[in-house]
């Protein structure tokens, strides 16, 4: 049987029922012309900005400079050099575990906080609490930044004030190595939280009131509903985000720019600061491009990845 | 019926906002100018009523990222000179921040402007070396110019012997600004050796009660921000002894790392200068808080007396004679230079209309350094001339215009009649000039170029660990070394040596 026919559960003989695959592709696009019209604009803008700009990857394999009228091919020399300095690997480091732990804050601070959010029965003290946790995120992470060096200053911010009513030194948070990643999830988990559980409320929205009933009249106890229904129920968006975020696992920068300073850049240096390092500050597009393109492929590599254990564990995933 | 209108106003909206947003984007690129602007003209005279040799090219495109506030009156400025001159000035305003970057990015994309200025030190070593700017050396001595700026600067811009810019101001050099009332305060003298300028920190952190950072400064890796404590060491790359070297690895750094690890310890140096801004620093001194801040000389000695005498108006502050053990460093000159992507005859015809205009010494200079007559100064009826006041802050009047007069480098024909600088700026300068040391330029290394990025940021991240105390001196120097070799600082070395 030819794929996309399908026999006619109703018949005993060789009904076919046509699927739309099967209709000539101008029969298609012009039943969904107004569909596709809408699509246009934002075919256009991936077209112009996301996928001709990748013929750029190939100045990864040229001596370019903003001089160069033309691309001088040096084949991989750009990635011997990467891959030879300490520099870059000590960033590929940093980038590896800020970013984990930030996917793992992310993931768990986000459900936790939307799963509290779901328990407050006033309407209004849930919306007004929904508001004000969206806030941080519409600031720009260079007023973040600000906010957060004056808080942790050690010579008059609120944080060592605190710490110095209980007899403890000041610390320079941001220019201490022990203390610096510890901030930069701190402050990115206060900006991100609340715009990070809009997608996990949606999905709660659409767990099954006639199973916590259930559970609820089998003697579950609020925990135990979160835990064995609710949770699972919304599992398949946990893992969508989960697969989305690791995507973009290696694209850290704003945060880690703003608040970096040279007194601990052996555990704040990641790729995407060694890019601009690179390609902005010293026009050096070449190695920055190469850099950019091992971040990209790594990046590819751990979304496979983890959809293909998606797949294993769940027995679905969300690329083909 | 309806749905296929409403898809179809959906769509035609979001096509608009995309064209709106390309041709956004398109504009900007095209105020970058380009070589193309420069095409035959009517050959009509300069504003410096000499016959040119060259046709006048219809426009000049020119980028600033420093000088007057656009509300200033940069329209009328840019009218003016139109005027003076009879072609299109397409003037770019470009943020300070980002002109660099912006201009790597002009080139790349091919729309980098005629006009454009450098620092000369490696910015200006590696756009020649590649090519990026314009050789004007038979220009600047067939026009007269090389004769009236000092043979030194001419030497310590030049690199092989070509001139590849003009400079407009001499540069700016960084001196000690110390509270001088705090001192009358403690019946202490101006210091004039380490000794006694430490002595003074420790007094300020003491016995000033309002002191909360004895001397402020952002980051450690300068050492022209931090004379006192480097000495004659420097962090970057040095001239010594007839070759070039690395500062770092030269012995009387160690010493000057344990200088500044000592001082740091003991808190006389701003516990935040790893994470302090420029503005920062200068927040700390507006606000009493600070008793030493290192800062640019000239029109900046006024700036930062009178902003803390607004907040404190007992405060007096004085520029103090670089400590008997070192020398105040001036910085990099900044030079104008053509668009190296020009043909020769373009080149020539933006150095006529611009360059010859700017630097005739006469009124093409006093439109680029004292602005609009009645706008940005008043002339008295002996043709001298007085700043106005700024339009954004009419409370001050306007110190510079694109170039500082009184720090111009081509002499004018009556400097007299320019605007003079006031008494606190003439001392902070005559302070720099007693005992401030040139940039000497960095000559071409290919290997150079490639690994700035990660060099600078492996020597700031050595200092700081060292200064901090995460690190000691002899430890932090053994890490350096290590990662210098590893990213080719001999090989760079040998380049600059001439010998790569």
């Amino acid at each position: 049987m030819a794929l996309g026919k399908k026999k006619s559960p109703s018949s005993g003989g060789e009904k076919i029922i046509r699927t739309n695959a099967d209709k000539p592709l101008g029969v298609r696009l012009y039943k969904y012309r107004w569909l596709y019209l809408m699509y246009l604009p934002v075919f256009l803008v991936l077209l112009v900005f996301d996928y001709i700009p990748m013929v750029g990857i190939i100045i990864g394999f040229c001596d370019f400079t903003p001089f160069s009228r033309k691309l001088k091919w040096v084949g991989l020399e750009n990635f011997r050099t990467l891959f030879k300095s300490s520099i870059f690997w000590r960033a590929v480091k940093n980038t590896l575990i800020i970013s984990s732990v930030n996917i793992i804050l992310s993931l768990t601070t986000c459900v936790a906080l939307a799963l509290l959010i779901d328990e407050i029965r006033v309407k209004w003290f849930r919306k007004t609490v929904q508001s004000v946790i969206y806030i941080p995120h519409f600031i720009s992470w260079v007023v973040v930044a600000s906010i957060f060096t004056m808080l942790l200053s050690p010579q008059n911010g609120l944080v060592n004030a605190i710490l110095g009513m209980f007899g403890v030194e000041p610390i320079y948070f941001l220019a201490n190595s022990k203390w610096w990643r510890i901030m930069l999830w701190i402050i990115d988990r206060w900006k991100g939280i609340g715009w990070g559980t809009i997608v996990y409320m949606a999905a709660l929205t659409n767990v099954d009131q006639g199973m916590l009933e259930a559970a609820t009249i089998d003697g579950a106890s609020r925990f135990q509903r979160v835990l064995h229904v609710t949770i699972p129920c919304i599992s398949p968006t946990i893992l969508v985000v989960f697969i989305m975020d690791l995507a973009k696992i290696l694209n850290i920068f704003d945060p880690v720019w703003v608040l970096q300073n040279s007194a601990v850049l052996e555990t704040s240096d990641v790729i995407a600061t060694y890019v601009y390092r690179f390609g902005i500050t010293n026009a050096q597009y070449g190695i920055s491009t190469a850099a950019g393109l091992f971040k990209s492929v790594i990046s590819v590599v751990l979304v496979v990845i983890a959809n293909k254990m998606s797949k294993k564990i769940r027995g679905e995933g969300i690329l083909a | 019926m309806k749905k296929s209108i409403i898809c179809i106003l959906l769509a035609v909206v979001l096509a608009l906002s995309l064209v709106a947003c390309g041709e956004k984007t398109g504009g900007n690129t095209t105020n970058g100018g380009a070589g193309n602007n420069t095409s035959a003209g009517n050959g009509e005279t300069a504003g410096n009523n000499e016959t040119p040799t060259v046709e006048k090219p219809d426009s000049i495109s020119w980028w600033t990222h420093s000088g007057l506030n656009e509300e200033d009156y940069v329209q009328e400025w840019d009218a003016a000179f139109e005027e003076l001159v009879g072609v299109d000035l397409k003037h770019t305003q470009v943020s300070n921040n980002e002109y660099a970057t912006l201009l790597d990015t002009a080139f790349t994309s091919g729309t980098e402007p005629n006009v454009f200025d450098l620092s000369s030190e490696q910015r200006l070593t590696y756009f020649a070396s590649q090519g990026g700017v314009a050789d004007l050396t038979d220009l600047v001595k067939a026009s007269g110019i090389y004769d009236r700026v000092d043979p030194a600067v001419w030497e310590a811009i030049a690199i092989d012997g070509r001139i590849y810019g003009v400079p407009t101001e001499i540069p700016s050099g960084a001196e000690t600004y110390v509270r001088q009332d705090w001192l009358d305060r403690l019946n202490m003298d101006v210091p004039t050796n380490y000794d006694e300028f430490i002595t003074m920190l420790r007094a300020f952190r003491d016995d000033i009660e309002e002191c909360t950072v004895p001397l402020t400064v952002p980051g450690f890796k300068s050492a022209m921000n931090l004379p006192e404590f480097y000495w004659d060491a420097e962090s970057d790359f040095t001239y010594v002894d007839g070759k070039w070297v690395d500062g770092m690895q030269q012995p009387n750094f160690k010493d000057a790392m344990q200088r500044l690890h000592d001082a740091y310890a003991e808190g006389l140096i701003d516990m935040e200068a790893v994470t302090n801004t420029t503005s920062a620093c200068r927040d700390k001194w507006y606000s009493g808080g600070a008793g030493v801040f290192n800062y640019w000389g000239g029109k900046w000695g006024d700036t930062l007396t009178t902003n803390l005498k607004a907040n404190f108006p007992e405060a007096e502050v004085t520029g103090i004679p670089a400590i008997d053990e070192t020398y105040y460093r001036y910085s990099a000159f900044n030079v104008y230079c053509i668009d190296g992507m020009l043909s020769d005859e373009e080149v020539a015809q933006v150095f006529e209309y611009f360059f010859k205009v700017i630097f005739d010494g006469k009124e093409g200079s006093a439109l680029y350094y004292a602005g609009v007559e009645g706008l940005h100064h008043n002339t008295d009826e002996n043709g001298y001339m007085t700043f106005a006041p700024m339009k954004t802050n009419p409370d001050n009047n306007f110190q510079s215009v694109w170039g500082t007069p009184w720090m111009n480098v081509v002499a004018f024909e009556e400097p007299e009649k320019f605007p003079q600088p006031s008494e606190i700026v003439t001392t902070t300068l005559d302070t720099l000039a007693a005992s401030a040391t040139f940039k000497t330029n960095t000559p071409v290394s290919e290997t150079l170029n490639k690994i700035t990025a990660d060099l600078t940021s492996v020597r700031e991240e050595t200092i700081a660990k060292i200064v901090m105390g995460d690190i000691s001196v002899d430890e932090g120097m053994e890490q350096y070394y290590a990662k210098a070799k590893e990213l080719g600082v001999d090989q760079v070395l040998a380049e600059m040596n001439g010998q790569g």
